[in-house]
């Protein structure tokens, strides 16, 4: 239609409009990129600025742990009658121990131990707990009862009997530790999870994805999965020095790591009798526990806000 | 921002910490070495007030009150000395009870004075002990009799009651076919002639005899009172009955004891103290801080750094002294290891494995100044027939090695070649068995994994495992070395000699030892009566274990300093017989809230 | 209601026999035997009267059954072999108050604070209260329990003076092992509820029930609450249960008559019968520990219907 203004007339012909390949629909929409679920995690994980810190933090002791016995200049067995419980000085950075031996070295030495029980054993229970529990949750019924039972048979079983018999049929090593301390850890993990799924089973739109026939795989992938992470992960920050703590207890009682290797928790129970004469020998493996802890927990909240559906931007 | 702060806040927590903990250096140059003391009696420390006659102490003020606060090591299991051997219990018994005889100070040393006995004679032909006993009661008014105690020996060795104190008395005539159920234990060699005579008879001549009357297991028993309390007797206040200078009060399992003076004791006009506290303290820190605020009167410090630290306060009075104990290594001469190599079964090996070792250093690794290098198997302390074994044999197993073996790694290699397999000593690997789970002993391990590694080039294999396993796995040979502290359980040096003979059935160690040689010396050494004898077959004996068949490396004989505050007077500082607390005091104690 | 009681009962006895069952095959796998440290100076025959005085020369499965005989007709849990003439059940009743009351108080002390914090941190999200109690909760975990016992021991008992260093008796001397103990459960309990109270507060129904009227008051109590209870639920009833499995380092540093110390030991002593009496104890709590969630599951969430299928 052409409207007239001050006599002059507009005419708007077809010939007047082209059509603009490059503008699409949603120009008018305010959105963004569509991004998958993990995507979206992944960049606000980065915004936070104390996972990342803690990450890089996690990353530089993990370096440390595998140069760190190298660049003192002594070795982690290397013994010195001459050097023995000497305070941190210029020669050894964090002191030595009764044997005179370096301590910066074994730190380091004793931190893969200690690193490599945490981080696996962690993920071995989160596993196993993880389908353990959503398994028993979602299906519910004689299946879940069937499965709690056996949860207390392997709960109520002493602890101390079945690390000693492991130790005794499996020689010795980092493995059949983190076996002996991972079979009976997962029964946490299963257990907050079963209680969550049980939650979540009957929020409605657990309903509505039945309504629309979903697969039970579909659901609990895309369903209960996210919405258990945050109870996860906090299980397994937690887990971690649990199970660094766990191997210090089994130091302390001699069913620990074995010689020649150590680990943090080790370290700490050898130097506890002591604590009032050296207490840097204690104070050194305490601190670096800690900062794990502490970095894995910063992380932890980190991935637990970004992996939270619930609080997205 | 906020991030920043926390990590601040931890740094100024971490730093905090770390300046509170830098005030503990405790480092004090003024206090004395410890110092080697032979013999068996050590001079206190501080004020030389070792008479304990009763002339003295009436000068002296005594406190008041007589009590002393001592330490229990564990919750004791029995208040029986025909049931058990352990320390603690032993301590109890006999301070409840009367031993046949006891160790007593004496102006030149320790002798052994009669308890329950009031005197005893031999026979000629050594054989039979005739003990006449005094006339005293049990608490309840009861009289001590010669039967009761006969019936502890007869109750020990009654296979019924598998008592493990039994293979103690096999000196006794028949004890061992008894415990084999071949006889009645009424057919052992023990009798009461009377109400106040024990007449005791030997399987053969034992010239160290007199040395186990003083133990638990020569305390009378009550038949009567067996037979009432049945299971129980002897585990509660109420199930045990006293006749010696102190009676139980209380007993808190797992936490403590109290013994209160026995009015009725014989000669309680002598005991001084009217109680005393023990207390179970499990941890070795707890212990020692205890000691220094002098809630706990006494104790055993074996920690160099805490004895300094004690001595420097000034208030306590210390003996240091050499145990009657020795720290070896064993060596399993039928170890195979995981490519079916037996390295161990050579005697070369061995010994280049036993020279390669620094006693001097390791006594001072392992235990910095309460520890002596080894001078041989048999403790510097062991006394035969009243003589000082070490000293008068002569023989010194570190000066024997120094002298015979100049190059360990090169006896290794010949000791290889002889064996007819590689001379690398990098490709074998012994088994190292640890049976201890203290975190100390996981560092002593380590200390020898890295001697012998430098000095020889060998590996250790180091398996740590609990002390039950250890035990059964030492006793079945399944080892390739291990180590063990063993105690003497009786002054002579038979108590470590005789254990090796290979026709034992059992070892304690499984060394798969095997020499005849040995066997013959030992048996002539039990069966001579002559000292000088004895003492030339032992040491030949010795020499075989440590040096020339190398089976035991000995490396330390520990020390240990018994501390007490300058107020505890009377303990006769020994560690033969069961801590004694008739003859204790206490002048000038601190006030303590 | 009363069928599923029944059932769930029946369970029960079943689970426990299986754990008394599982627990005395391993128990006699392990090498050794409660001779201990007898086994080295006795003489073959003595030792045989010893193993004969308990039964112990009888096959596994003999053994077995003469214990489960004695366990369902007579009700004894047996004598121990370590210490003899206790039977095992004065020495479980004389430990197990004595563990509990170190972590019953030293629960009371932490779970509170514990819970508090992380309410407090989740409502102060994001600034600096919520570092701050989250950086408090993780001194707590982190810091390792002998580490802590030893120290407080050090600072109030040794060089202060103000409690005993060791010992049992009356209430002065729980006061130290009971904070030790709780120091660890201010941090647990801290994280798990900021982390579920964040959870529940964001939900749908909590911002419509705010948008209906509710108070701020009935808004926490009566909504948020009750469902942020859920998950401590799940770990604060089997940690009430088992409070006196976790004491064993305190007992030893403080030298306190509790039952941990007999967990390790008895298994390191192999007292047959003591492993057996404790592990039945500790099935039994354990086993109506999580019963009682089940329960307490139900009472909170209505959703949950544990007799009916999705």
């Amino acid at each position: 239609m052409s409207k007239t203004i001050d006599n002059q007339v507009d005419v708007y012909l077809e010939d007047d409009f082209k059509f603009d390949k490059n503008v699409s629909d949603d120009l008018e929409t305010i959105s963004r990129e569509s991004l998958t679920y993990w995507q979206d995690a992944f960049r606000r994980l980065k915004k936070n600025k104390a996972a990342i810190a803690s990450c890089i933090i996690l990353i530089l002791m993990i370096v440390m742990t595998i140069i760190g016995p190298y660049i003192s200049g002594y070795s982690y067995t290397e013994v010195d009658p001459m050097a023995r419980n000497q305070t941190p000085s210029a020669e050894h950075w964090f002191g030595t121990d009764s044997l005179g031996r370096d301590l910066f070295a074994r730190t380091w030495i004793a931190g893969r131990v200690s690193m490599a029980i945490g981080v696996i054993g962690a993920l071995v229970n989160i596993t196993v707990g993880l389908i353990y529990g959503g398994v028993a949750g979602y299906i519910g019924d004689g299946a879940d009862k069937l499965m709690m039972r056996i949860v207390e048979v392997i709960g109520s079983v002493p602890k101390m009997l079945v690390i000693i018999l492991i130790s005794m049929i499996l020689k010795p090593t980092l493995t059949s530790l983190i076996l002996a301390l991972t079979l009976t850890g997962w029964i946490g993990a299963a257990r907050m999870v079963r209680s969550q799924v049980l939650q979540l089973k009957n929020f409605d739109f657990v309903h509505a994805s039945i309504a629309l026939g979903s697969s039970p795989w579909r659901i609990i992938k895309k369903h209960m999965f996210p919405n258990v992470m945050s109870t996860l992960i906090i299980i397994t920050t937690l887990t971690v020095p649990g199970l660094i703590f766990a191997e210090a207890f089994l130091s302390f009682i001699g069913l620990g790591i074995q010689s020649p290797n150590t680990s943090w928790g080790a370290m700490c129970a050898e130097s506890q009798q002591m604590i009032l004469f050296y207490p840097y020998q204690l104070l050194v493996p305490t601190i670096l526990i800690s900062i794990t802890m502490l970095c894995f927990n910063l992380l932890g909240d980190g991935l637990r806000d970004a992996l939270d559906p619930k609080l997205r931007k | 921002m906020k991030k920043i702060t926390t990590i601040m806040c931890v740094l100024m927590a971490l730093l905090m910490l770390l300046s509170a903990c830098g005030q503990e250096a405790a480092n004090n140059d003024a206090v004395p070495a410890v110092t080697a003391n032979s013999g068996a009696v050590m001079p206190e420390g501080d004020d030389a007030d070792n008479e304990v006659e009763a002339t003295q102490v009436s000068e002296e003020e005594i406190d008041a009150q007589q009590f002393i606060n001592y330490i229990l090591y564990y919750d004791p299991s029995v208040i029986d000395g025909t049931m058990t051997n352990k320390s603690m219990d032993a301590m109890i018994i006999c301070n409840v009870n009367v031993p046949l005889t006891e160790i007593a100070q004496g102006t030149n040393g320790l002798k052994i004075v009669g308890g329950g006995a009031e005197s005893w004679e031999v026979s000629d032909d050594g054989l039979v002990y005739t003990f006449k006993l005094r006339d005293f009661n049990w608490e309840d008014g009861v009289k001590v009799t010669a039967e009761q105690y006969a019936y502890s020996i007869r109750r020990i060795l009654d296979p019924a009651n598998a008592s493990p104190v039994s293979y103690m008395l096999f000196d006794i005539k028949n004890a061992a076919a008894c415990v084999k159920g071949e006889i009645t234990p009424d057919e052992v060699g023990i009798k009461a002639l009377d109400e106040n005579t024990l007449e005791i008879t030997l399987e053969k001549v034992t010239p160290y005899f007199v040395q186990l009357t003083y133990q638990p297991y020569f305390t009378p028993t009550r038949e009567d009172l067996v037979n009432e309390w049945g299971s129980q007797f002897g585990t509660s206040v109420e199930t045990t009955m006293s006749c010696g200078p102190f009676k139980l009060s209380e007993w808190v399992h797992d936490s403590k004891m109290t013994l209160v003076k026995n009015d009725a004791y014989w000669n309680a006009e002598e005991v001084k103290l009217g109680q005393i506290n023990l207390k179970l303290i499990r941890d070795m820190q707890a212990m020692m801080s205890e000691l220094m605020n002098h809630t706990i009167d006494r104790a055993s410090v074996s920690v160099p750094e805490w004895r300094q630290k004690l001595i420097a306060t000034n208030e306590f009075s210390y003996g240091d002294y050499i145990l009657s104990g020795t720290y070896s290594l064993f060596m399993n001469t039928k170890y195979v290891d995981d490519n079916g190599n037996n390295i161990l079964g050579n005697a070369k090996v061995r010994r280049a494995i036993a020279a390669c070792i620094d006693k001097e250093e390791a006594a001072m690794m392992l235990k910095t100044d309460m520890a002596i290098p080894a001078t041989g198997y048999v403790p510097s302390e062991l006394q035969m027939d009243g003589i000082n074994f070490r000293n008068e044999s002569g023989y010194n197993v570190m000066e024997a090695f120094a002298e015979s073996v100049s190059d360990p790694k090169a006896l290794l290699i010949e000791g290889l070649t002889e064996l007819g397999l590689d001379p690398d000593p990098s490709l074998y690997s012994i088994e190292y068995l640890v049976g201890s789970t203290a975190a100390s002993s996981k560092t002593e391990a380590e200390y020898f994994y890295e001697v012998i590694k430098n000095n020889l080039g060998l590996n250790l294999e180091v398996v740590q495992v609990e002390s039950g396993v250890a035990r059964q796995r030492r006793a079945d040979g399944e080892f390739g070395m291990t180590y063990v502290t063993s105690y003497a359980d009786y002054n002579d040096p038979s108590t470590y000699l005789n254990g090796w003979a290979t026709y034992l059935e059992k070892h304690n160690t499984n060394t798969g030892y095997d020499n005849v040689e040995y066997d013959k010396l030992i048996d002539a050494a039990n069966a001579s009566t002559d000292t000088a004898e004895r003492l030339e077959l032992f040491s030949a004996a010795e020499k075989l274990l440590v040096e020339t068949d190398c089976i035991i490396i000995p490396i330390y004989h520990p020390m240990s300093s018994m501390m007490n505050g300058i107020y505890i007077k009377g303990f006769i500082n020994q560690n033969y017989a069961a801590t004694q607390f008739k003859t204790v005091y206490t002048v000038g104690r601190p006030e303590t809230n | 209601m009363k069928k599923y009681l029944a059932t769930r009962f029946m369970h029960m006895l079943i689970t426990i026999f299986l754990v008394i069952t599982i627990t005395f095959f391993m128990m006699y796998l392990l090498p050794g035997n409660p001779l201990g440290e007898l086994v080295e100076k006795l003489p073959e025959d003595v030792q045989a009267n010893y193993m004969a005085k308990h039964g112990l020369d009888k096959p596994v499965y003999t053994q077995y059954f003469i214990y489960l005989k004695k366990l369902v007709f007579h009700g004894d849990l047996g004598e121990s072999f370590v210490n003899p003439g206790r039977s095992v059940v004065s020495i479980l009743k004389a430990g197990v108050p004595v563990s509990s009351r170190i972590g019953f108080q030293g629960l009371i002390f932490g779970i509170p604070i514990g819970l508090l914090l992380g309410i407090l941190a989740a409502y102060k999200r994001g600034k600096v209260m919520d570092y701050f109690t989250m950086f408090l909760s993780l001194l707590c975990v982190s810091i390792p329990s002998f580490v802590l016992a030893t120290v407080l021991q050090y600072f109030f008992a040794v060089k202060m003076q103000l409690f005993p260093v060791t010992g049992w008796g009356s209430f002065i001397f729980t006061v130290l092992p009971s904070i030790a103990f709780g120091v660890r459960s201010i941090g647990v309990h801290a994280r798990y509820m900021r982390t579920s109270w964040l959870d529940v507060m964001n939900q749908d129904y909590v911002l419509a029930a705010e948008s209906i009227g509710f108070s701020r008051t009935q808004l926490t109590f009566k909504i948020i609450l009750r469902n942020a209870m859920l998950p401590i639920v799940t770990i604060i009833v089997p940690e009430l249960a088992l409070i006196f499995t976790g004491t064993f380092v305190l007992e030893t540093i403080f030298s306190i008559p509790g039952i941990g110390s007999y967990f390790i030991s008895s298994v390191t002593g192999r007292d047959y019968p003591m492993i057996i009496g404790q592990t039945i104890f500790i099935a039994v709590m354990y086993i109506f520990a999580m019963f009682l969630v089940d329960l307490l599951y139900m009472a909170i969430d209505p959703r949950i219907r544990l007799t009916d299928s999705k």
